[in-house]
């Protein structure tokens, strides 16, 4: 849930903007890879109105992870040691690792992530702002709820994060969150690499120096 | 004189059994959303090739998909009716809400399109219209599971676009055949 200690930290140009270029071209899916996406993945197991998506589950698929685990480590490494995932967020490697996607016409529900924190990187450095796509998180819903049994009504906006490419999301898990809408001006599929992490040391993030004067 | 209509449809292709098992299947398959149905126009689509002969397609594991031409080819007697005993290519399209294929011709003499999901309600849409050379709508195939359609595949048609009350994907299996005398005066009776 979004509290005063709730973080989202967004990372612009992670990579050159060469690797940058690099990263986008070698996760289109392209036919001489002979993988691809699957649909019908879900953000709510629970609601009926529920919009399904794309997605290449990178840990859980023998072939996926052949093909992407060294573009994803590659990724995540990269990022860890640049800024410093350890100190910042008590984050030293990756649980599970996926690729979304969707189109235009498709509005992935609101949801939390399982794990502590999640890591999300959008790799497309040719999107267009104007197209839309980004990320947005919002306020707390009042009721009762559990993580399986939750399907959210009138919910605030707290922020949206934008997707420009080569930038980095990174927030706590447990906060509301959800892809935006595309506009019908684009054509392509809007794409995201997301880690889903645990705390190193098992327990929080706030026991960390790196947050004790906030 | 031709045994076929411009647009035939054929129901019940496969047996329910081997269609249950094609919807299934290819609700597993992985697709790559990086094919136009017209060059130079903005859409694309979902895409899969499958293959251009029982060889390939078996080597690129979709053999399953192979039940549904010989099914129908036998059942419709498809060498007397359009003189084609095999496809020169077989692969599957998809499209969601929100995704509008254009309207194209194809190559090859006829275009055989199966629709796998049983599923599939009519009020979703997503079924396929073809036009004649004025773009009227000569006949508009609705989706229905374990259906196919013929047309020669100089025709122009386009995929119907999906209801926003559908959250499906609306996939569809094309095989493209040529006719084995090779003739082309065979099919300008329909141009």
């Amino acid at each position: 849930m979004l509290t005063n200690d709730s973080v989202i930290e967004v990372f612009d140009d992670c990579f050159s903007v060469d690797i940058a270029k690099t990263i986008e071209r070698n996760l289109e899916i392209k036919d001489h890879l002979g993988y691809g996406w699957t649909y019908g993945h879900t953000a709510q197991k629970d609601n009926p109105d529920k919009q399904p998506f794309w997605m290449i589950d990178i840990s859980s698929n023998p072939e996926h992870y052949k093909v992407f685990q060294g573009y994803s480590d590659e990724i995540f490494n990269a990022l860890k040691e640049k800024l410093n995932f350890l100190e910042r967020f008590n984050v030293e490697s990756y649980q599970r690792v996926y690729m979304n996607g969707h189109t235009y016409g498709q509005v992935p529900n609101v949801h939390r992530d399982d794990g502590q924190i999640t890591m999300i990187y959008q790799p497309k450095v040719t999107w267009k702002r104007e197209w839309g796509g980004g990320t947005s998180f919002y306020y707390q819903e009042s009721g009762e709820e559990t993580h399986e049994h939750f399907t959210p009504k009138a919910l605030d906006k707290y922020k949206t994060v934008d997707y420009i490419g080569n930038r980095l999301i990174v927030f706590d898990a447990d906060i509301l969150h959800g892809a935006d809408p595309i506009d019908r001006q684009c054509y392509n599929l809007r794409t995201v690499m997301v880690w889903k992490c645990f705390f190193k040391d098992g327990t929080g993030r706030d026991r960390l120096d790196y947050y004790a004067g906030r | 004189m031709m045994g076929y209509q411009l647009v035939d449809v054929y129901d019940d292709v496969c047996e329910t059994h081997v269609a249950e098992l094609i919807d299934n299947q290819i609700r597993q398959c992985e697709w790559k959303f990086d094919y136009h149905s017209h060059s130079g126009k903005p859409n694309k689509h979902w895409h899969i090739f499958c293959g251009h002969d029982e060889e390939e397609i078996k080597k690129l594991g979709y053999d399953w998909l192979l039940p549904i031409w010989e099914s129908a080819k036998r059942k419709f007697d498809f060498e007397e009716k359009y003189k084609v005993d095999s496809f020169v290519r077989l692969y599957m399209n998809a499209h969601t809400h929100g995704i509008e294929p254009h309207i194209h011709r194809d190559d090859g003499d006829f275009t055989m399109i199966y629709y796998p999901r049983l599923d599939w309600k009519p009020e979703w849409n997503g079924g396929t219209v073809v036009y004649d050379e004025q773009d009227e709508v000569e006949r508009h195939v609705m989706y229905k599971g374990n259906r196919l359609m013929a047309f020669p595949a100089h025709c122009k048609h386009q995929a119907m676009p999906v209801s926003r009350q559908c959250f499906q994907l609306r996939t569809c299996v094309v095989f493209k055949t040529k006719v084995m005398d090779a003739n082309p005066e065979r099919l300008n009776a329909y141009k």
